[in-house]
């Protein structure tokens, strides 16, 4: 028997799946802590703490499944979310380990960077402008050129905007 | 399934056994596998000691896909004292290892028994099959295959652990840095000796500097051969030479400290010693912690019998319920199908009525009409060579262009200079 050599262009990805880990830990591994490689690359940390395990057990390839998690991205915590547990992408953190991330890991509502500042008002685009003040001298309307600009609508109630007004 | 784990111990014969197990396997593939309680776990594992069948019950503890059970605190002791009192230390060792790979370090008895359970394994020294395996497979002609997506090998140094040795001295090193001794320089011992069977030769070279020879601990003279055993064998592969060279030459300048100040740092000591102590401290421990376990294990069982018997009544309760409901429903039918019966002649004229005077719709298939149905292709037709509504009210030549060639030029010049003037 030979032995089969795969050829292929290697995905980003390092690890297993969470269905993967969790089926060989008791209690499925709730309460422990998860790292992705991808997200490696920073210098901050960043951890899933699983709270939700709901894997799909028929599945031979040990991927399907609902999974919930206190996400902590680059320092900040996001709050509890599905994560995408069937990507090959999770390692297992020992527990001796944990208490280096816990170090690293923000106050709440802290983040790894201030949040962007944003202008309330922004310049019309130019023909539109040039349009409007054709149209105003026609019907005589009186107006301040200061005036003609667009307001600025940014989402900040949702918790991936980081952004505020000046 | 926590009523069948506890029943186990009424097997007669061993086919009747293999049946139990195929039953654990396809449970496990079933969504209420999720939802097992730690209970059966423990009557598990219990049973199957009771039936002198150890070994099989170590075997199915390995297979964690397939049948998911795990071993507790206090089985494992029992586990490991059962192996330990047959003389058969490499399956003590194994199942010791459970325990590290589930990263359990709730009671300390069992992380000193698994001390001296990986102690007494790697003394009498385990063979690596699978390095073997892996170079003969290497001789062998490799097959090429094209696929779409390659995985990256990886290999996360706790679930992949293969070989007995590496597994020993990682669970030497997480007991002991979980164990709360007395003597701090024979844990440090242990750690070290732990990191240099698990192979993280960098960590292993980094605890050395930092917390024995600065705070001049003395190290057992057995731990510092087996640490130039290994470093040597480092050294003449070529690979892991360059791959550990800054361990190695931080070793080399540490290994002269050592020689120079042979009084301060070594302390002779032999293995069988090291056991003897380690053997003392369980004796120790287990004086001081069986009542507190005993205690435990109690409460443990009161709490068991409690959630099980509220979890039976609920289901009676559940299942006697909807025996009822089913039971009104049928006697509802069966009182509609009465009423029929009595109230036939008081209202044949009305059904016999509504049979020839409305028209009581057959109920034989053959007898419906059929209705005059659009032929299907007459639709495909339509839809295929209609042109498309956004261009229905324009003119013909604008979009369909005529089979004969003098026409379709002048079709084609309809279509592209239309809006110009001086068509070239």
């Amino acid at each position: 028997m030979s032995k089969i050599e795969y050829v292929g262009r290697a995905g980003r990805f390092l690890g297993k799946s969470l269905p993967q880990i969790c089926l060989k830990l008791k209690n499925f591994g709730i309460g422990r802590m998860f790292t992705r490689e991808t997200y490696k690359r920073y210098p901050e940390v960043t951890y899933y703490v699983l709270t939700d395990f709901e894997a799909d057990m028929s599945d031979e390839y040990l991927r399907r499944g609902v999974f919930k998690a206190d996400v902590v991205f680059r320092g900040g915590h996001y709050g509890n979310m599905e994560i995408p547990g069937f990507k090959e992408d999770f390692q297992l953190i020992a527990k001796e380990e944990e208490k280096f991330f816990l170090e690293r890991t923000l106050s709440l509502g802290q983040k790894w960077r201030e949040p962007t500042k944003v202008s309330k008002f922004v310049d019309l685009p130019p023909l539109l402008k040039e349009m409007l003040v054709q149209e105003a001298k026609e019907k005589n309307i009186q107006f301040d050129e200061n005036e003609l600009k667009l307001p600025l609508n940014i989402r900040t109630n949702s918790p991936f905007s980081h952004a505020t007004y000046e | 399934m926590d009523l069948l784990a506890t029943k186990i111990i009424h097997v007669n014969n061993i086919q009747e056994l293999e049946l139990i197990e195929n039953i654990f396997l396809n449970f496990r593939k079933t969504q209420p596998a999720m939802f097992v309680r730690d209970s059966m776990h423990y009557s598990f594992a219990r049973n199957y000691l009771d039936l002198n069948q150890a070994n099989r019950l170590l075997q199915i503890l390995k297979l964690k896909y397939k049948y998911g059970i795990f071993l507790d605190s206090y089985t494992a002791n029992m586990l490991m004292d059962y192996f330990i009192k047959n003389g058969d230390h490499k399956n003590a060792a194994l199942t010791a290892h459970e325990i590290m790979l589930q990263e359990n370090a709730e009671n300390e008895f069992t992380l000193a028994v698994c001390l001296l359970t990986c102690f007494k394994c790697l003394r009498i020294g385990v063979d690596d099959v699978d390095e073997e395996s892996n170079i003969e497979d290497s001789k062998q002609t490799k097959e090429k295959r094209l696929v779409y997506f390659l995985r990256k090998e990886y290999n996360d140094e706790h679930f992949d652990l293969k070989s007995i040795p590496k597994l020993c001295g990682k669970t030497i090193y997480f007991s002991s840095s979980n164990l709360k001794m007395d003597d701090q320089n024979l844990n440090k011992n242990l750690k070290l000796y732990g990191l240099v069977h698990f192979g993280k030769y960098e960590k292993a070279v980094e605890f050395l500097e930092n917390s024995m020879i600065k705070n001049n601990e003395a190290i057992y003279d057995f731990v510092i051969d087996d640490f130039k055993k290994t470093i040597d064998s480092l050294i003449q592969n070529e690979e892991s030479s360059q791959k550990f060279s800054a361990s190695i030459e931080k070793w080399n300048n540490l290994s002269k400290v050592l020689e120079s100040e042979s009084e301060k740092f070594v302390s002779k000591a032999n293995i069988d010693s090291i056991i003897q102590k380690i053997e003392n401290y369980v004796n120790q421990i287990g004086e001081s912690q069986t009542k507190i376990d005993i205690e435990n294990q109690n409460n443990l069982f009161l709490k068991w019998n409690k959630e099980q018997e509220s979890e039976l009544n609920e289901q009676i309760r559940s299942f006697a319920m909807e025996q009822k409901k089913q039971s009104i429903l049928q006697r509802l039918e069966n009182l509609e199908k009465q009423e029929e019966m009595i109230t036939f002649f008081e209202k044949r004229q009305e059904i016999i009525d509504a049979y020839y005077g409305k028209g009581f719709p057959t109920e034989y298939p053959s007898d419906i009409p059929i209705e005059p149905e659009e032929s299907i292709f007459k639709a495909k037709y339509e839809r295929h060579f209609k042109p498309w509504p956004k261009y229905m009210n324009r003119p013909k030549s604008s979009y369909g262009i005529s089979k004969s060639r003098a026409s379709k030029l002048e079709s084609l010049k309809k279509i592209y200079f239309a809006n110009s003037n001086q068509p070239q």
